[in-house]
């Protein structure tokens, strides 16, 4: 066989060669195995095989017998599954229906629940499997978005049940092939694209999930893993089997070096911001704005709780260091503007803003 | 004999008909196990653990109806998988203990194992019908209709899935040629 027969790579070609050189045979254990499966053979023997008629008129005597000696409780497990057939398709059809629309702490929300995983049993190819799942997690999505606007807090059931989806869905889409893989790993993308949109903050900042990372950044980063698995199937595989989904980012802790890191950040980037407004003023094209009417943009928006309460520590720290950067640009803003009137009219004056470098 | 009428003998439990189809498949089941597994002795294993598989479902009345030869080559690559999850060899005992081939040096066997092994390694990450594909098809020979019964596919989908192993295969040892 050459590799030119089938279109393959020739150093690949070369490589699956290698495999084909096989070690001589141990004849004596190939004997000893040979001889094992003969006395095996000599040992099997095939059951019995009964005329159908015998067959159902045993059955039918064996019922009859039973009729004579009846038993409490001895409904065969058949008939049991017939019932809970006819119920499903039946009447509880009816009310697991009317369960779909149900929230948690609702009486047929159970029912809801219970629906999900008779379906999610009831599919036996691994791939429709995934998206079953991947349709209920869309479900877990607007279902918190139903809660919070009633104003209520998403209870815990929901997130656990979400989580243990999510993995369920992993666990299924590692043993697809490459199209079914894609296909699943789509619409899992949509859904948590779509889930990450309509989330509102209060629930996306709840620390109940995976070592306490805020529902946010526990999202973002199924929406990661998904990402990187449609470009590259294999490694999603690897990274699947060799359990490191579970692996989320570490909480963010908020230690004091952490807080003044994030105020330095803070500064670097409005020392830049304010590099490049000199940029633009001295450009002869642009009108500055003038002095008092600018507001500097905050760098960071602060993430208000409903309650118009800042949503953490750094977060009241980060505000505060706004609030002082934005009197420090005032105070540099009026003195350039009283530097300016000075010099008559300079343009290459800094600050956000500068009357005199009007052409 | 051919393959149909033996096996329709051997689901009888016809004595001759199974020290036949033993003699017939055993030899290719221990090659295939073995390039899989890099190891005679899970290779022997494969080989008695197949055909007592077989025996039990000829037993049960489960046995193949046809296409025996992929239904012997399906069982021995299902052993296969489960044994490699659960496989954990030191690699250099495995080395030193299986050296072979025609490197000359001690090294040069080292290294020619090493490739053997990482190969082996791929095809063990792609999904059980690519691993099956490549198998079949590169180092048993087999043609894309025999594949197509081993996997109970139609043709074209095994030709597709020949495809895709192969990119997949490729991609895996290149990547793991960068990383090292």
């Amino acid at each position: 066989m050459k590799s030119s027969d089938h279109n393959i790579d020739p150093g690949l070609f070369s490589m699956l060669e290698s495999l084909r050189a096989v070690p001589e045979r141990n004849m004596q254990t190939a004997n000893r195995s040979r001889d094992k499966f003969l006395t095996q053979v000599e040992k099997t023997q095939l059951p019995e095989m009964k005329d159908p008629f015998v067959l159902l008129r045993e059955k039918i005597f064996n019922n009859l017998n039973h009729r004579e000696q009846p038993r409490r409780y001895s409904m065969k497990p058949v008939l049991i599954l017939i019932i809970v057939i006819i119920m499903l398709f039946g009447s509880v059809g009816g009310v697991a229906y009317a369960a779909q629309d149900s929230l948690p702490g609702q009486p047929l929300y159970t029912i809801k629940m219970y629906s999900e995983d008779i379906q999610e049993s009831l599919s036996a190819d691994p791939a429709d499997k995934a998206l079953l799942e991947t349709s209920f997690i869309r479900r877990r999505f607007l279902e918190m978005d139903r809660i919070e606007q009633s104003g209520d807090d998403v209870p815990q059931q929901v997130f656990d049940r979400l989580d243990s989806q999510l993995k369920q869905v992993y666990a299924i889409s590692a043993g697809l092939d490459d199209p079914d893989l894609v296909r699943t790993l789509q619409r899992f993308e949509l859904v948590l694209t779509e889930g990450s949109e309509i989330i509102a903050p209060k629930t996306q900042l709840a620390s109940r999930l995976m070592h306490n990372n805020t529902f946010q950044q526990y999202i973002e980063a199924q929406h990661r893993l998904v990402l990187e698995g449609l470009q590259d199937t294999d490694a999603y595989r690897k990274r699947l089997r060799s359990g490191r989904p579970d692996e989320m980012p570490a909480p963010p802790k908020e230690t004091a070096g952490d807080i003044l890191q994030q105020r330095d950040q803070l500064r670097e980037e409005d020392q830049q911001r304010d590099q490049l407004r000199i940029h633009q003023t001295s450009a002869p094209t642009e009108e500055p704005t003038p002095v008092g009417t600018e507001e500097p943009e905050p760098t960071v928006a602060p993430q208000l709780t409903p309650q118009g309460q800042p949503t953490s520590q750094s977060q009241q720290i980060q505000q505060q260091n706004q609030e002082q950067e934005q009197k420090q640009q005032r105070n540099k803003g009026d003195s350039q503007q009283s530097d300016g009137k000075n010099d008559g009219g300079g343009a290459s004056g800094g600050g956000s803003g500068n009357g005199g470098g009007k052409p | 004999m051919q393959e149909q009428e033996l096996l329709s003998q051997a689901l009888k439990l016809d004595h001759a008909a199974l020290t036949e189809i033993y003699d017939r498949y055993s030899p290719g089941i221990y090659r295939y196990a073995y390039r899989l597994l890099g190891d005679t002795e899970l290779a022997e294993e494969c080989v008695s653990e197949t055909f007592v598989r077989f025996l039990n479902a000829v037993q049960k009345r489960k046995g193949p109806r046809d296409y025996l030869k992929a239904y012997l080559y399906r069982i021995a690559h299902n052993w296969v998988t489960d044994q490699y999850r659960k496989k954990n060899v030191d690699e250099e005992e495995l080395d030193e203990k299986h050296a072979e081939g025609t490197a000359n040096s001690m090294v040069d066997q080292v290294l020619a194992n090493d490739d053997r092994e990482r190969v082996r390694d791929a095809i063990h990450r792609l999904t059980s019908d690519q691993q099956q594909v490549i198998m079949l098809k590169f180092q048993e020979d087999w043609g894309n209709e025999e594949i197509a019964q081993a996997l109970n596919k139609p043709v074209g989908a095994v030709k597709s899935l020949q495809n895709r192993a192969l990119a997949s295969l490729q991609r895996i040892l290149v990547q793991e040629r960068v990383e090292l």
